[in-house]
């Protein structure tokens, strides 16, 4: 059995609904990424969550977001690196 | 290697179109060693863009044509009106990714890539009624949607391609034929959609301008 890990997602889409914390489920597979996680949300359980990436490999800096306090590169950041419920702003 | 056929100033065969980088083939004949493609990018994205600044102020923009225009509208659009009964792309993004891994991958032969181009046809028709929710607005699954049509389209170039030559070549290894033959394959292989379904596809040999392959040696 997968371990599996919380994801809190802060989300905010202008003029639709105002910012609010949504919280997830998510695999804690080896080796797994905050960006990782966060398209197994968007695949599998909520296709309306929205971010930004491009490269994936740390190169480009797009995926940069605050993530329990911190600014990271979500493709560069593993869950496991991460301590308690994952925050993500 | 695969990519955009282009001249020396990197045109494409459609005027105004420049191609450079990992975008375009054939500089690094049949392979690619790493951290070359950086290199390709350097020197020709420099000549792309001096040329595409110069071509800018100088070609007459190409008459568009307004059907084809709005064909291809509709094709984008179709995903946000599939409703809750259309497609899956991330479903057919993953199934074409384990196809060309298991089929089209490292090692192939004409039963693994007949299949897969079988397979590739199959996803292609699914992807013609994709459904992902309707908001325009950073709607991931709607690029995903898009990505995975372009996604077939190549897939079933370099299946097609691969199939096509019959020798092993650089990164290109048929465990059916697992030898060059600069005999019959001195080629390169050339794929165009012309708007039917099937690409036409056809082979040049190579013109060997500066410098000549040496004579394979015959063990």
């Amino acid at each position: 059995v997968t371990p599996v890990g919380t994801l809190r997602v802060r989300r905010f889409e202008p003029g639709v609904h105002s910012v609010r914390w949504d919280t997830f489920t998510v695999p804690l597979e080896d080796r797994t990424t905050v960006l990782d996680a966060l398209f197994c949300v968007l695949r599998d359980q909520d296709r309306s969550i929205a971010f930004r990436c491009a490269c994936r490999a740390a190169m480009c800096g797009s995926c940069a977001m605050v993530i329990n306090g911190h600014e990271r590169l979500a493709c560069k950041t593993s869950l496991a690196s991460l301590k308690g419920p994952i925050r993500v702003q | 290697m695969g990519g955009v056929k282009i001249d020396a100033q990197c045109h494409a065969d459609l005027p105004g179109l420049l191609a450079a980088g990992e975008d375009s083939g054939g500089t690094h004949g049949s392979n690619r060693l790493g951290g070359n493609g950086v290199a390709e990018s350097t020197v020709f994205g420099a000549i792309a863009g001096e040329v595409a600044a110069r071509e800018a102020s100088e070609v007459t923009p190409a008459q568009l044509d307004l059907a084809q225009v709005a064909q291809i509208e509709r094709r984008a659009l179709q995903p946000l009106e599939g409703g809750t009964s259309g497609e899956d792309p991330f479903a057919i993004r993953s199934t074409l990714e384990s196809l060309m891994w298991d089929n089209v991958g490292l090692v192939r032969d004409r039963d693994g890539m007949t299949h897969a181009l079988d397979q590739i046809r199959a996803l292609h028709a699914r992807s013609t009624r994709l459904a992902v929710p309707s908001s325009r607005r950073l709607n991931l699954a709607w690029t995903e949607a898009l990505d995975v049509q372009n996604l077939l389209q190549v897939a079933e170039a370099v299946a097609h391609s691969a199939l096509v030559r019959t020798e092993s070549r650089g990164a290109h290894y048929r465990s059916d034929f697992p030898e060059q033959d600069d005999a019959r394959w001195l080629s390169n292989v050339y794929l165009r959609y012309d708007g039917a379904m099937e690409p036409r596809l056809w082979t040049e040999p190579v013109a060997f301008t500066r410098m000549s392959p040496p004579v394979a040696v015959v063990s």
